[in-house]
């Protein structure tokens, strides 16, 4: 029987890796963080199979990605949405968008620590007490994309998301517990293979001004 | 034909109408997107409607109600496209994508698929958004309704809580739902991203939240009344009632101080908003209707009231008189049904929507007689005329659907 707070401590590291993360494979370090970080719980419930879901869906998203990205730096440069550059400039502020994201995973820590103590999970047989780590992803996510400034941060937020949903999925079990978390899981390799493909369309420099005509 | 088919058919004539039609100069054939979406849910094989649940998830059944709305839906998007005074090859993906997410949540009785389509519908939208006018007020989109969406996620896995009677689950569950079904259905707070979203992005690429997205996810939350117990209940309705009647309210009187397109997306929201609040009665043989005529309104009036101030076809001035809540404009059944299901719970909250009702008859009938929002004729080219035909037969649409509201909601959805 491995210890909760080994399960837990897993949870939190990779939260906290997918919640800092900000280099041009953010998403992608998010997506096998996590994957790695929730396993440890999910295979404690639903065995092989659940970590299996995880795992194909980190391999999918890494292999996505990195394929969408070849594909989309093959093309002609096109002007868009480059998904590492801030939608919008931000107003003068005290601290960064890192020094917030800190924050938020601080904050996400009670929140956490609420559901896993009070919240019964499962259809078949109720749970309690291991909803830790997934709780604390989910929220995490939730708050990467509520701190976020760009495509970026909401592709990480929407990985984490997707990935503790089918967590939390496995962990309730149930008939076709695996095929609905595989379901939710899906959401993040996409996530990936959409941020990878807009990376990779504005890799490639674009034409210069004076290089112009007219 | 099976829903997954449907779905597949929306999100493949999407993507392959984005790829084919621009080489080929032919984006105005864009509305054969949705017409083929519209004309594979007419062949969708029907069965009861499907409950957010424990059922299979491979398994998908859509009912007569959800597709009248997808039919009725497409119809709205083939008028928006029609009207439309360019189409973007982005447009048409978008559409498809969006809606395959729509019948899928429409059509399945899993809690997770049915939380992750409406997550990858609103996912597509944003992202469509953001790309077309960077900025804070599309970026919102992501960063509040996405994770708004995300919360439907979270509250999948604490489903069903029928059996549920007491503790903090169907608390929390209940609670997660409504703030997920107010945050993409824009009810303030969570909702002042619509605002942003609806003001500043293209119609074509906003009508497919109008017209399917925020009706879907609504007709979801009437559907899991019946299966939430009576401790999540509470907090599931109260949530939903006192959102909607804030966020009416506030739209309604906000709708006076802006003009064209602004007034109309606050009118738009209030109406979501009461149809929200209708839920939250809990009343359903009221609110049923009153979510499917409002919805119909402004399936018929946002074709041409969401497009970019310069398209102003004759029927822009009649089109506000349909949303100024008189007969025999659909909004005045619409809005009646929402005064009747609020009678049976709650006095205050009735004479609070009363006062909504008031604020979007002025503001309508105000938008109906300015100058301003309308321009004056010009002659009738070939592309005006198209213009003017589908500008007319939308309103003809819901003019007969306001005359006859009853064998609309039969014809449309089936609804007795």
């Amino acid at each position: 029987m491995v210890s909760e707070p080994l399960l837990s401590l897993a949870g939190v590291v990779a939260a906290v890796i997918a919640m800092m993360v900000d280099t041009r494979g953010a998403t992608l370090v998010a997506l096998v963080a996590v994957a790695a970080g929730l396993a440890p719980t999910v295979a404690l419930t639903g065995g092989g199979a659940a970590v299996l879901v995880l795992a194909i869906a980190a391999v999918a998203g890494v292999a996505g990605a990195i394929l969408s990205r070849l594909a989309a730096r093959s093309l002609p440069w096109v002007a868009g949405l480059d998904p590492r550059v801030p939608a919008f400039a931000p107003s003068r502020q005290l601290f960064g968008p890192r020094s917030l994201r800190a924050f938020a995973a601080a904050l996400a820590i009670p929140i956490a620590s609420w559901v896993s103590f009070n919240v019964p999970i499962g259809e078949v047989a109720v749970v309690q007490g291991i909803l830790f780590p997934i709780a604390y992803v989910w929220g995490c996510g939730l708050l990467r994309m509520v701190a976020g400034r760009t495509v970026q941060d909401l592709a990480a937020g929407v990985t984490m998301i997707a990935l503790s949903g089918a967590a939390a999925w496995l962990v309730r079990g149930g008939a076709d517990a695996v095929a609905g978390a595989a379901a939710a899981a899906s959401l993040g390799p996409l996530a990936a293979v959409v941020s990878g493909w807009l990376a990779g369309r504005h890799e490639r420099r674009g034409p210069a001004v004076a290089d112009a005509p007219g | 034909m099976n829903p997954l088919a449907v779905a597949a058919v929306w999100a493949g004539t999407g993507i392959a109408g984005a790829a084919l039609l621009p080489p080929l100069r032919l984006r105005r054939l864009g509305v054969l997107v949705p017409l083929a979406g519209l004309a594979v849910v007419l062949t969708a094989s029907l069965a009861s409607a499907a409950v957010p649940g424990s059922t299979a998830p491979a398994t998908l059944s859509l009912d007569r109600v959800s597709q009248g709305l997808v039919a009725a839906g497409a119809g709205s998007l083939v008028a928006t496209l029609l009207l439309a005074p360019s189409v973007e090859a982005a447009q048409l993906r978008t559409i498809g994508l969006a809606a395959a997410g729509v019948v899928v949540a429409l059509a399945s009785g899993n809690a997770i698929v049915w939380a992750v389509a409406l997550v990858g519908s609103l996912c597509v939208l944003s992202l469509r958004w953001i790309a077309t006018t960077p900025g804070r007020a599309t970026f919102t989109a992501g960063r509040v309704a996405v994770p708004g969406a995300a919360a439907l996620v979270a509250a999948a896995a604490f489903l069903p809580v029928t059996g549920v009677l007491t503790g903090a689950r169907p608390v929390l569950a209940s609670g997660l739902l409504a703030s997920g079904i107010a945050a993409i259905a824009g009810l303030l707070p969570l909702g002042g991203w619509a605002i942003g979203a609806l003001t500043n992005v293209a119609a074509a690429d906003s009508a497919v939240w109008v017209v399917l997205l925020a009706p879907a996810v609504l007709l979801s939350a009437l559907r899991l009344e019946p299966v939430l117990p009576p401790l999540a209940l509470v907090y599931f309705e109260g949530i939903l009632t006192v959102l909607g009647l804030a966020s009416a309210l506030w739209q309604g009187m906000i709708a006076h101080r802006l003009s064209g397109r602004a007034r109309y997306v606050r009118v738009l929201l209030a109406d979501v908003a009461l149809a929200a609040t209708a839920i939250g009665t809990g009343h359903m043989a009221q609110a049923l209707p009153a979510l499917l005529l409002l919805a119909v309104t402004h399936m018929t009036t946002s074709p041409l009231l969401l497009q970019e101030p310069d398209v102003r076809p004759r029927a822009r001035p009649l089109m506000w008189l349909l949303l100024c809540g008189l007969p025999p404009g659909p909004s005045f059944w619409g809005r009646f049904a929402v005064l009747e299901a609020l009678s049976q719970s709650s006095f205050w909250g009735m004479v609070a929507a009363a006062v909504v009702m008031v604020l979007l008859f002025v503001a309508a009938l105000v938008a109906s007689l300015r100058r301003d929002d309308g321009r004056p004729a010009e002659p009738l080219r070939l592309r005006r005329l198209t213009d003017e035909g589908a500008a007319w037969t939308v309103f003809g649409g819901g003019l007969v659907a306001g005359l006859v509201p009853g064998a609309a909601l039969t014809l449309i959805f089936g609804v007795r």
